[in-house]
């Protein structure tokens, strides 16, 4: 069975390499530019099985979305990655309070990002 | 390691521009609303996405840098610093040299390693007394290399993890999978006890406890790591229960592992710097190792100490080097992509489905075709017309782009030329959203770069001498935008000091430009200073007066197929008038015909079209044929002559002469009818044979035969000499 995906982030690039990653890997991925757009994408209630964000957007940023995402039945308990620099390391702390399942660091290769999902994804 | 993300790097590169223009744009309007926070987040948010970004293909330098104008950044953005005008310049310095970086990056050219490492330290001390930057990344890097061991170990593992894990998204049995792929889990137990009554359980938290034992042969950060989320907030024990027989591993693993100074080896085999090596082997520290690195000279630094070279020669030596960087670097960026509106896309294919059916529509109406369809034959035509019409705009729509992007450079650079010649200057734009050729909008960057200098330094005057002049203090420089007809206009207009004639003339005199007696009108006097090594600067200055530029702009504009003209006034300003076709592949043309040939004049050089009384048309010794049009003489071109055809008619009271005109001058072109007026695409001649004097390029006309473009400036040259070319 396929698995959804929203990815979230304001860089177009990082945005359509997680996405690259994920599609090969047989998600179906949604992509959002920021957090509002992504709220705005499942507001409708689609679920998806993981989230990945990122924390500096526009608009609304990470940690909103995550503590918006986690208001609504449908993402609960789904699992919610967001990209991290080393150097946001107290980002991480916020995050975790906001309801993250989990981080990336960036610079990340695919490997560790499918590795890192393949941690927290229900089976 | 092999990077599946590599194919991104071209689009990485592209954001990346775009980055740097929001920081830049935004640190610019920052110096007017310096308390904007807006505006500062916006400028983080990009500063952060070309650090993420560059991090993740291995820009370290991009990163590093990056990364320390974002610790500015985020001091100015909470609000712990102010935006003083030092830190929006040394924040502004930093955008240009993460320019360079990121050029460096994408070409492999190298960079000017002491001014990253100047700004850097810069960077630094400004955001000084903001948080320290953790630096324990690295080591944990290193002690979190995986050790080897030999057979297996068992552990045992207690966990008893927060009760809110589910609301994060975590479930156990993840976490319970993950230790199973590490080894054999050869033994769980789950801990209810602190399960409340059932009424009183909350479902959605977790009140449970693990117990494992877990054989593996791997490490015990690598079982850590399996708890990576939620190891803060969890009870964790990770217990080495190995079986008896190999105690001194039982007493070793109690406590953290430690990294044992291997043989200094890279992961991919290639050999390590010897810095390093002596940093591992323990012989030096790190600190040492830096000093003494920060000493190492630069090649340059050393020939000026051994007094081999001069500094002012090392310097010329080092911007030869920077030019020949830039130039390969410019070589490079011609084979750009376009990014191109979805929309514009569908409505294209949307029109080519209609030009498929009218198609079909008329092979239909062929199939059975009778005098009685005559009028809906004509209206498929007519609608075919249409299509091709319509689907031609479109597609030339899509090369074009909204000129804004040639004119975002220009606050900067006004911003620096005010601060360099000392002079207040403020820089208004209009007419950004008119559109024009993408090629159009590259070659016109830099001779609008040049005019606006020139207006800077030569047009407005300093403050001082604008106050005398009962003007105000701060001068204007307007860049403006719009279409006229099928061409675009951009004026580079200026409120200063206009341009001085007899300056001018006295200039063109000394320099044997113009003769001394030469009668030259204000329009000509005003196009001298498009002439090469024309400079009426007194001193020359960084930014304009070495008599370089103008004559390029000259020459740039032209090559586009478009005009520059001049409109001054003495104390009042001047505007420089650029005129360009919106599009290089296809010109507004007016056909003609010499004997059998046809022959397209392009419709912007042509002024009017005369036939000539008898006698108008005199010849004069060493100037060859002359013709009096209302008082000025103009050359005479028979049009046969010069391209060796057979004419139907050489008298020329019996001709038409066309009056051409091109950067001020004209001639008169004898041919035997005006057939009408069209647009007609342009094909090289160059490419298809060769250059011929005279000719511009060739086309195909509506009958099926070549045409060829008459090349206005060329056919000037050819009166001149009076010579006639083979055809």
């Amino acid at each position: 069975m396929g698995k959804t995906a929203l990815i979230v982030d304001d860089s177009r690039t990082m945005r359509q390499m997680v996405a690259f990653t994920l599609t090969n890997a047989g998600f179906t991925v949604v992509e959002a530019e920021d957090g509002k757009d992504a709220v705005n994408k499942v507001s409708g209630g689609a679920k998806m099985d993981i989230v990945v964000t990122d924390l500096n957007m526009p608009e609304m940023d990470g940690i909103a979305l995550i503590k918006e995402l986690r208001k609504m039945s449908t993402f609960k308990f789904t699992p919610i990655l967001m990209l991290t620099t080393e150097s946001a390391m107290e980002k991480k702390k916020e995050g975790k309070e906001a309801g993250a399942t989990g981080w990336i660091v960036k610079p990340f290769n695919p490997e560790v990002l499918l590795k890192t999902i393949a941690k927290v994804l229900p089976a | 390691m092999s990077n599946d993300f590599a194919q991104f790097q071209d689009a990485f590169f592209d954001e990346a521009v775009e980055h740097l223009a929001v920081v830049e744009d935004g640190l610019l309007e920052l110096e007017q609303h310096p308390e904007d926070r807006d505006l500062l987040n916006k400028i983080f948010r990009s500063a952060h996405s070309i650090k993420g970004g560059s991090g993740m293909f291995g820009f370290n330098a991009v990163a590093q840098f990056t990364h320390k104008m974002e610790t500015l950044l985020d001091l100015l953005r909470n609000g712990q610093k102010a935006v003083s005008p030092a830190i929006a310049d040394l924040l502004l310095k930093s955008t240009d040299c993460l320019k360079t970086l990121l050029e460096a990056a994408k070409t492999g050219a190298s960079v000017d390693d002491a001014t990253v490492q100047r700004l850097t330290d810069e960077l630094a001390s400004a955001s000084a007394s903001g948080p320290q930057q953790p630096k324990a990344n690295a080591n944990e890097a290193t002690s979190n290399q995986t050790q080897e061991r030999q057979g297996d170990q068992t552990y045992v593992i207690t966990w008893t993890p927060p009760d809110w894990l589910f609301q994060r998204g975590l479930d156990p049995l993840q976490v319970l999978r993950e230790l199973r792929s590490l080894g054999k889990l050869t033994e769980v137990g789950i801990d209810m006890s602190r399960l409340p009554n059932l009424a009183e359980v909350d479902p959605e938290k977790c009140y449970l406890s693990w117990h494992m034992r877990l054989a593996t042969e791997k490490d015990r950060n690598v079982i850590e790591a399996v708890f990576e989320f939620v190891r803060e907030d969890s009870q964790l024990t990770i217990e080495n229960a190995t079986v008896p027989g190999s105690e001194c591993q039982v007493s070793s693993t109690g406590s953290q592992p430690e990294t044992r100074n291997l043989q200094p080896e890279t992961d991919d085999g290639s050999s390590k710097p010897l810095g390093e090596i002596l940093v591992e082997s323990g012989v030096v520290s790190r600190e040492t190792l830096d000093h003494a690195l920060a000493q190492q000279k630069r090649v340059g630094q050393i020939l000026v100490e051994q007094h081999a070279a001069s500094p002012q020669q090392v310097e010329q030596a080092l911007q030869k080097q920077r030019q020949q960087e830039s130039a390969a670097q410019s070589k490079k960026t011609d084979t750009a992509s376009i990014r191109v509106d979805t929309d514009k896309i569908d409505k294209l294919i949307n029109l080519v489905g209609e030009l498929v059916i009218t198609q079909s529509m008329l092979s239909d109406l062929g199939a059975r075709f009778e005098m009685s369809h005559m009028p809906v034959l004509l209206e498929r035509m007519a609608q075919l017309e249409r299509n091709t019409r319509e689907i031609q705009e479109r597609v030339m729509g899509i090369r074009m782009l909204p000129i804004g992007t040639a004119f975002s450079r220009f606050p900067r650079l006004v911003r620096d030329l005010s601060a360099k010649a000392g002079k207040k200057i403020q820089l208004v734009l209009s007419g950004e959203e008119t559109e024009l050729d993408k090629t159009v909008i590259e070659s016109i960057s830099d001779p609008l770069t040049h005019l606006v200098r020139n207006s800077a330094d030569h047009g407005l005057e300093p403050p001082e001498e604008r106050l005398d002049n009962n003007k105000q203090e701060i001068g204007t420089i307007r860049l403006n935008a719009f279409h006229e007809g099928g061409n675009i206009c951009i004026t580079v207009e200026d409120d200063g000091r206009g341009l001085n004639r007899d300056k001018i003339l006295a200039k063109a005199v000394k320099q044997g430009l113009i003769g001394e007696n030469e009668k030259l009108s204000d329009e000509q006097i005003w196009l001298l200073i498009f002439k090469p090594g024309f400079s009426t600067a007194e001193k020359v200055t960084d930014v304009s007066g070495r008599g370089v530029g103008m004559d390029v702009v000259k020459r740039n504009i032209e090559g586009l197929g478009g005009t520059v003209s001049i409109k001054t006034k003495p104390g009042h300003g001047t505007i420089f008038i650029l005129k360009l076709p919106l599009t290089l592949a296809i010109i507004e043309g007016m056909t003609v015909r010499v004997g059998k040939e046809t022959y397209i004049v392009p419709l912007l050089s042509i002024l009017e079209s005369i036939q000539p009384k008898p006698g108008g048309v005199k010849t004069v010794v060493g100037k060859g044929e002359l013709i009096d049009v209302r008082g000025t003489y103009l050359p005479v071109v028979r049009m046969y002559e010069i391209f060796a055809s057979q004419p139907e008619i050489t008298d020329p009271t019996k001709a038409i002469l066309l009056i051409l005109e091109t950067e001020g001058e004209r001639v008169a072109v004898m041919v035997d009818e005006i057939l009408g007026q069209q647009q007609v695409v342009i094909k090289s001649m160059e490419q298809n044979f060769r250059k011929v004097e005279g000719i511009a390029g060739a086309t195909i006309l509506g009958d099926g035969t070549v045409g060829f473009i008459l090349d206005v400036r060329g056919l000037l040259e050819i009166a001149r000499q009076g010579e006639p070319v083979a055809a």
